[in-house]
């Protein structure tokens, strides 16, 4: 990787951290995490959906969660949850049953990841058009657009 | 087009208004002047009115044009409304398609990326099980050995030493054969986890197979740090192991090697490691031992010994001698027991203790074992077809030959070949033997049993066993160990007597036949008489000999 991408690659980890904190507020407790978390994720959907599909964005959100259990293995579990919607909720009651530090941590790691694996499926420029408006202004999304 | 047709023409008109005219004025009532007025006038008119009438028809014209252009651009308009609904149409249909190639390609991506990482990781779980025992997870031979190659490149770059600690654990079989392997297996996993606590994290605690392992000691500066860790380690396994319910104790038996003292090679180092652990074994187990040049001399005259066991078995060099055993109330000959021997290349005879322990650990005491049964089998049919009376040939099975495979088999087919009747065949076996794997024991001796061979326990009272495989074994005999025999009426109070009177008592309880081995007095007889024993063996009655002079003593006994 040369030293601009690396570059660009910390901004976008920048931008999502700060994303996250933005939702989930000044002051935010597990449950504030998840919440947010959850937002964001929906807004990522909203974004990716018209391109690859909601089953192309259902099957990253998923191999991102099993790379992100390399550092939080509560993240994954035996059984299958089920449709992406039993899967958020999922995701969401397991980040509100840690420490708030946890859950952040856990909650970047998985957004980080799946901006990673985007990026190296479709380039870094593309990632950053489709994705950038999520972490720089994450309630402007046109309610529309959410219609595929 | 029909617009035009309808319209009214207005020279027309205009021509049937003068004709009105003229009907009213009459040429004949005016001037000639006037009339070409008139005409003129007239002329002028219609030329006019030709000239509206143009007028108007260019109109109509320019209208029917306009009209016609108006549909064109109507028509115009609907094509390309259609055109625009298509060209949308075909839009969406392309990006729907576009975003189903980019949903696949997507699934397929992360579909490889798991596939791949499947694939890696099994090549990664392959190498890591070529190197590593999959019960403890410790290093295994192969890596041992590697990392003991480097280990010595690396003292004979720097001058430096090494130790190998090469452990056994004792008496683990009776262990797994009591327990059952599940218990066996987690008391290894126990023993792999506190061996590897009680080194350093550069040294390697490797699992050879079965109850052995080697740990390395990379780094010692002389013999004492590898003492140090062999006693670390005796006392680290001393301490119980909490496995399934059960508190279990085991011993190590320890042998040590040096680089360069005691090996510069990977194969010497292991060897003479194994060696020295061997001693340990023969000092009593749950110690450790140095290797030693002498007993390395040691080693190779066992080496030398196997040779020549393989040798003498190839070349027939095995005979048989016989003991009577006796009616202790009538001295009648009951029987004879088989006892092996082996003649040396001078002639003399080897007695069993000097070499039955190491055909056991190489092996070679299931074809000697054999090659007994067979030839007493044989000796035994022939005394009997010759009228000679015998109640049963004993013969002492080891616990090597009881569980190897095919036992019963082996036994069957000798009886078959022999001819020899097997209630007249009597195996005598060791309570140690017996207690391993005690299933397929049972079902090796119930079947015995089935065939009318006999059972009996040999040196009954000295082995390691719960009383309670006398009811669940089928056995015949006991036999009382000539140690407790020959305490009869001794000096010391040692309970010999009380020993050999509550098993006599025992047996005839369980109404077992009990056999005393060793008398060598008439007190000791008259002792075993008083307290009922039925029969005996020793040098009292008779020694081993040879099957010539045992077909003698047995004719003169003839009853």
């Amino acid at each position: 990787m040369n030293k601009s991408s690396t570059t660009n690659s910390e901004l976008s980890q920048e931008a999502i951290r700060k994303a996250l904190a933005h939702h989930a507020g000044s002051v935010p407790d597990a449950s504030a995490v998840a919440e947010a978390t959850i937002s964001i994720w929906h807004q990522v959907v909203v974004r990716l959906a018209p391109v690859i599909g909601a089953h192309g964005v259902d099957v990253l959100f998923r191999r991102s969660l099993y790379l992100a259990s390399a550092a939080f293995p509560w993240f994954v579990t035996a059984e299958d949850p089920g449709d992406s919607a039993a899967l958020f909720a999922s995701i969401k009651t397991r980040l509100e049953g840690r420490d708030t530090d946890v859950a952040i941590e856990a909650s970047y790691t998985l957004l980080v990841t799946f901006t990673e694996l985007l990026t190296t499926m479709i380039g870094e420029s593309l990632t950053e058009r489709l994705l950038g408006p999520v972490w720089v202004a994450p309630s402007k999304i046109p309610e529309q657009e959410t219609v595929l | 087009m029909t617009v035009k047709k309808g319209r009214p023409r207005r020279k027309d008109t205009a021509r049937r208004l003068f004709e009105t005219e003229e009907s009213t004025l009459s040429p004949a009532s005016l001037p000639v002047k006037t009339l070409a007025v008139r005409e003129a006038v007239v002329l002028a008119g219609e030329q006019a009115a030709d000239q509206r009438q143009e007028i108007a028809d260019r109109r109509e014209d320019t209208a029917d044009q306009r009209q016609e252009a108006a549909d064109l651009r109507e028509e115009v308009a609907n094509l390309r409304e259609k055109a625009g609904r298509a060209k949308a149409e075909l839009s969406a249909r392309a990006e729907a398609q576009l975003r189903e190639a980019n949903e696949q390609l997507v699934i397929a991506t992360v579909h490889a990326q798991t596939m791949t990482e499947a694939a890696e990781q099994a090549t990664a779980q392959m190498a890591y099980m070529a190197e590593h025992d999959f019960l403890t997870g410790l290093p295994n031979r192969s890596l041992l050995t590697d990392r003991l190659e480097q280990s010595i490149a690396l003292a004979q770059r720097h001058g430096t030493m090494l130790a190998l600690i090469y452990l056994d654990l004792d008496h683990f079989k009776h262990i797994n054969d009591s327990l059952g392997h599940d218990v066996g297996d987690q008391l290894l996993q126990s023993v792999a986890n506190r061996l590897q606590s009680c080194v350093r994290l550069s040294d390697t605690v490797s699992r050879q197979g079965g109850d052995e392992f080697v740990v390395l000691l990379p780094e010692v500066k002389d013999v004492r740090d590898a003492t140090f860790t062999a006693e670390k380690l005796l006392k680290a396994i001393a301490k119980p192991h909490p496995v399934a319910g059960h508190r279990l104790h085991v011993s190590l038996s320890i042998g040590i090697s040096l680089y360069p003292d005691d090996g510069k090679t990977v194969e010497m180092m292991v060897r003479n490691a194994d060696i020295a652990m061997y001693h340990a074994k023969k000092n009593g187990r749950n110690n450790y031992q140095v290797f030693t040049q002498e007993m390395n001399v040691r080693a190779i005259k066992r080496h030398a010994v196997e040779q020549v066991l393989h040798h003498a078995l190839e070349q027939q060099k095995f005979v048989l001698h016989y003991q009577p055993k006796v009616n202790l109330e009538t001295g009648v000959i009951t029987g004879a027991e088989a006892l092996v021997r082996w003649r040396r290349s001078d002639h003399r005879l080897a007695y069993p203790a000097q070499f039955v322990s190491i055909a056991e650990e190489c092996g070679l005491i299931v074809p000697i074992g054999k090659w007994v049964l067979r030839e007493a089998c044989r000796q035994a049919h022939a005394w009997l077809k010759d009228g000679l009376y015998l109640g049963q040939i004993a013969v002492n099975v080891s616990a090597v030959e009881l569980h190897g495979k095919d036992y019963l088999v082996g036994v069957c087919d000798i009886l078959g070949d022999t001819g020899l009747n097997p209630h007249h065949l009597e195996l005598e076996l060791t309570e140690s033997g017996l207690m391993q794997d005690t299933q397929q024991t049972t079902e090796v001796l119930h079947a015995l049993k089935g065939l009318g061979v006999q059972i009996a326990i040999d040196d009954f009272g000295t082995g390691y066993s719960s009383l309670s495989y006398l009811r669940s074994f089928p056995i015949d005999v006991l036999k009382i160990d000539q140690s407790f025999v020959q305490a009869i009426g001794g000096d010391t109070d040692d309970g010999g007597d009380a020993i050999v009177g509550a098993v006599i008592a025992m047996g005839m309880s369980l109404k077992q036949r009990v056999v005393a081995e060793g008398i060598e007095t008439r007190q000791q007889l008259a002792f075993l008489k008083t307290h009922h024993c039925a029969e005996g063996q020793g040098y009292f009655f008779g020694r081993p000999m040879p099957a010539e002079k045992f077909a003698a003593f047995l004719a003169r006994n003839r009853h």
